[in-house]
């Protein structure tokens, strides 16, 4: 693996793991507090995600006189649109899914906004590393 | 004129139009004016429609032309390049749109629920907009011989 794929993996990884965490402590607070503060301290375990950020310092620059070449180029720029284009399709999802829930004339909890474009902003990235992943994979091991 | 640059003028003609209609139709809604209900919902969706169907319909609008090369290594990557440009400055705009109401009314305060679906809505717009001015931007840096 070259460090674009050891980078895409730990993201996986940190961004799986902060899920889980999440669920797990929504799960143990949903009986003991309210709903919306269960909710927000679940997604406060979210701030996992931010570990993915250490990749460069984890993983050192590949060996070699050509560590980043066109084809790390082309795919960082295909994963960059896939990422892109789901982050998108995260947030059109989320802000239907409240406005058909609340319901038109009625009004939400306004630290719910920041909640909903950091969700698509962590599926970007989440997205943006399974792309790098699945497109490598296609080449082979070269 | 290229297929993406004449499909790129239409989206921002089609988005010019929406946003002057859609001024008009929310003044109408406010106004005095007696308009039954079935018919103020009509006018949403019509005012919708006017901005959604010339976009959605402009590859057929401008069709390729059969025997000739409509779309080049130099028109995909304008593409992409146009495509990554978009989605930054969507992220400047959601990150600016989420953040300014909850600094504006506090942790505590609460805002329309509607205001999901027009964040949602202004997004779509910057995206196309971004997008389009940036395809006409990159071909006219590059002259003539895209013609």
């Amino acid at each position: 693996m070259n460090r674009a794929q050891k980078a895409a993996w730990w993201v996986v990884v940190t961004t799986l793991l902060a899920l889980t965490v999440s669920l797990i402590v929504f799960c143990i607070l949903y009986t003991k507090v309210e709903f919306a503060r269960a909710m927000r301290l679940g997604f406060a375990c979210m701030g996992l995600v931010g570990l993915s950020g250490l990749a460069p310092i984890i993983f050192k620059k590949d060996k070699g006189k050509v560590k980043f070449d066109e084809r790390d180029k082309i795919i960082n720029i295909k994963a960059g649109r896939a990422g892109f284009g789901v982050s998108y399709g995260v947030f059109g999802l989320l802000s239907m899914t409240i406005w058909g829930i609340v319901g038109a004339g009625n009004t939400i909890n306004v630290d719910i906004l920041p909640l909903v474009w950091v969700a698509a902003f962590i599926s970007t990235f989440f997205t943006h590393s399974v792309a790098t992943l699945i497109l490598y994979g296609r080449g082979g091991e070269r | 004129m290229n297929r993406a640059q004449k499909i790129a003028w239409l989206n921002l003609t089609t988005i010019t139009i929406f946003i002057i209609l859609s001024g008009v139709v929310a003044w109408v809604l406010t106004s005095n004016i007696q308009i039954p209900q079935p018919y103020r919902e009509l006018l949403i969706v019509a005012t919708i429609a006017v901005l959604m169907l010339p976009m959605k319909f402009a590859r057929l609008i401008f069709r390729k032309k059969p025997g000739q090369i409509s779309h080049d290594e130099r028109d995909e990557l304008i593409r992409k390049k146009a495509t990554l440009i978009a989605y930054t400055i969507f992220w400047f705009f959601l990150v600016a749109a989420c953040m300014t109401p909850f600094f504006l009314a506090g942790p505590n305060g609460s805002v329309p629920s509607a205001l999901t679906v027009w964040i949602l809505l202004g997004g779509f717009l910057i995206l196309k907009v971004s997008a389009s001015v940036t395809i006409l931007i990159l071909y006219s840096l590059g002259g003539k011989e895209n013609e």
